[in-house]
C-alpha cells in the first residue's frame, strides 16, 4: 500500500500515529509553518513561570488532509473539560444571537 | 436563502471574500490564559534561539485560537465590531446578514464565519469592501492585510451558486456529488433504463411503506445484517439526504419525511427506498432554487433555464413574465 493510502486508511490522524508514516516529514513541515505563523502573528508572549491563579492549557495539534490533498497540521489549545476544567467554569462562551425587541 | 433572494430582487452581483486566520486576530480571552509547552514547541524554540526551555515554563496567550471556549464570541464581537467601523448594520435576528450603503448605493452582506458574499452593483465596490475589512483587521506586525477578494462567488455555505443574467440558482449540487462518491452510487447502473428522472418515491411503494411489517430494530443483530446486506447506513444516508432537502431540495421533502419515520426499524423496503432517493438525487443533481432578477444583469453571462420535471402531467412554471 502506498504511504498516501495507508495515511488515509487512519482512522485518527494522531501525532503517535502520523510519526510511523513515511509521509511524518510533510506533517512536521507543516508544523513548523504553522509555528513560524503564530510567532509572526504574536499569539505567544515569552516563556515565563506559570502565575498564581493562572490556567494552564494544552497544545493540541488537530491534523487533517485538506481537500486539495495537502497535509495540514494546525495548532489549537486542548479546551476539552478534561484537560482544561477551571477555564470551563470560569469562562463566558455566550454569543447573543438574539436581540429581543424593546417594546 | 432568502438573503440571495433579496439580491436577485435588488439586481446585485454577489462576490465572495474570505477573512484569513479568523481566529488569531481575534483579541485574547479576557481570563489570561497560558499555554504549557510540548515537544514540538521546545524543539522549534531551540531550532529558533537554541535555547532548550524548562518543561514546567508557559506560554501567555496573547491571541485567541481554535480550542478554546471564548474564541467563537471573540471572532463574533471583533468581526461585528469590524464591519460596524466600515458602516454595515446586521439585521436584528439574524445577526450575520449586514446592510449598508457604498457609494451612494444599497450592498447587502452576508457572513458563515469568516466566508463572506457581498452583494452590490460594482465589482469595484466589493474590492473596496474586502480591501478595507482586510486593512481593518490587519494586526500592527503584518505587511498583508489578512482577507482576500475571491471573486464571482459561486459556492457559500453549502450551497452551489449559479449567477447569471437572469437569474441566481442555489443548488446542492457539490454536496450530492460527494454523497453519491461515498456510498459508490455515483456512476449509473446498466440496468438503469432510462435518464428521465423518476419521482423521489416510487408510488407503488408508497403504501407498503406504511403496510408491511417494521423491520428488525436497531442494534439487533438482524438489523445489522441487514445494513451488512444493504451495505450502507440508513440513519447515517438518510440524515446525509435530509442535509441536502434543508439546503434547497424542497423537492425530496416529503419522500425524506416519509423515510424518516423508518429510522429505528427499516426494512429492505425502506432501504431500497432511501437508496432510490439518492439514485433521483443523481439524476438532477442540478436541480435548486432559482431567484430571479427583477431585470436583466447584463454583466452576468446568460444561461437559458431548462424547465425539468419528472411528471409530465405537472405543469411547467415559466420565468417571469417581464423577463
Amino acid at each position: 500500500m502506498s504511504p498516501r493510502l495507508t495515511e488515509r486508511a487512519l482512522l485518527c490522524f494522531s501525532k503517535r500515529a502520523l510519526k510511523c508514516l513515511p509521509t511524518w516529514d510533510l506533517w512536521h513541515k507543516n508544523e513548523l509553518e504553522q509555528l513560524d505563523q503564530v510567532k509572526a502573528l504574536g499569539m505567544f508572549g515569552l516563556p515565563i513561570k506559570l502565575p498564581n491563579g493562572g490556567i494552564p492549557m494544552h497544545f493540541h495539534w488537530q491534523c487533517r488532509i485538506k481537500v486539495n490533498g495537502k497535509q495540514r497540521s494546525r495548532l489549537c489549545w486542548d479546551g476539552s473539560p478534561r484537560a482544561a476544567p477551571e477555564e470551563h467554569s470560569a469562562t463566558n462562551a455566550h454569543v447573543s444571537c438574539l436581540e429581543h425587541p424593546m417594546f | 436563502m432568502i438573503w440571495f433572494g433579496l439580491c436577485a430582487v435588488d439586481n446585485l452581483t454577489i462576490y465572495s471574500g474570505d477573512a484569513k486566520d479568523a481566529f488569531v486576530h481575534s483579541p485574547s480571552p479576557l481570563m489570561p490564559t497560558f499555554m504549557k509547552l510540548d515537544d514540538a514547541f521546545r524543539n522549534w524554540y531551540l531550532e529558533q534561539t537554541g535555547v532548550l526551555l524548562d518543561k514546567d515554563l508557559v506560554l501567555p496567550v496573547l491571541r485567541a485560537l481554535q480550542g478554546h471556549r471564548e474564541t467563537a464570541r471573540l471572532w463574533e464581537e471583533h468581526i461585528s465590531a469590524t464591519l460596524n467601523d466600515i458602516g454595515f448594520k446586521n439585521t436584528r435576528h439574524e445577526k450575520n446578514i449586514y446592510t449598508g450603503q457604498f457609494c451612494g448605493k444599497k450592498v447587502l452582506l452576508a457572513r458563515q464565519l469568516n466566508d463572506f458574499a457581498l452583494g452590490c452593483h460594482q465589482e469595484s465596490t466589493a474590492k473596496s469592501v474586502y480591501s478595507n475589512i482586510g486593512a481593518m483587521r490587519a494586526l500592527h506586525n503584518e505587511a498583508e492585510a489578512p482577507s482576500e477578494y475571491l471573486g464571482l462567488i459561486d459556492s457559500f455555505d453549502g450551497y452551489d451558486v449559479l449567477q447569471t443574467r437572469d437569474y441566481i440558482k442555489l443548488s446542492a449540487e457539490s454536496y450530492i456529488r460527494r454523497l453519491l462518491k461515498a456510498h459508490g452510487w455515483d456512476n449509473p447502473s446498466p440496468q438503469e433504463s432510462s435518464n428521465k428522472p423518476k419521482p423521489p418515491l416510487h408510488k407503488s411503494d408508497v403504501a407498503n411503506l406504511f403496510n408491511l411489517a417494521a423491520g428488525p430494530v436497531e442494534n439487533a443483530p438482524k438489523h445489522k445484517a441487514l445494513e451488512a446486506e444493504q451495505s450502507f447506513g440508513y440513519r447515517s444516508v438518510l440524515g446525509k439526504i435530509l442535509f441536502a432537502y434543508v439546503l434547497c431540495r424542497p423537492d425530496i421533502g416529503c419522500a425524506v419525511m416519509t423515510l424518516a419515520k423508518f429510522s429505528t426499524a427499516p426494512n429492505a423496503l425502506h432501504y431500497k427506498s432511501l437508496k432510490h432517493l439518492a439514485i433521483y438525487l443523481r439524476q438532477i443533481q442540478d436541480w435548486g432554487i432559482m431567484c430571479w432578477h427583477s431585470e436583466p444583469v447584463t454583466s452576468l453571462p446568460e444561461v437559458r433555464c431548462v424547465p425539468m420535471k419528472f411528471d409530465d402531467s405537472l405543469p411547467v412554471i415559466p420565468p417571469p413574465s417581464h423577463l
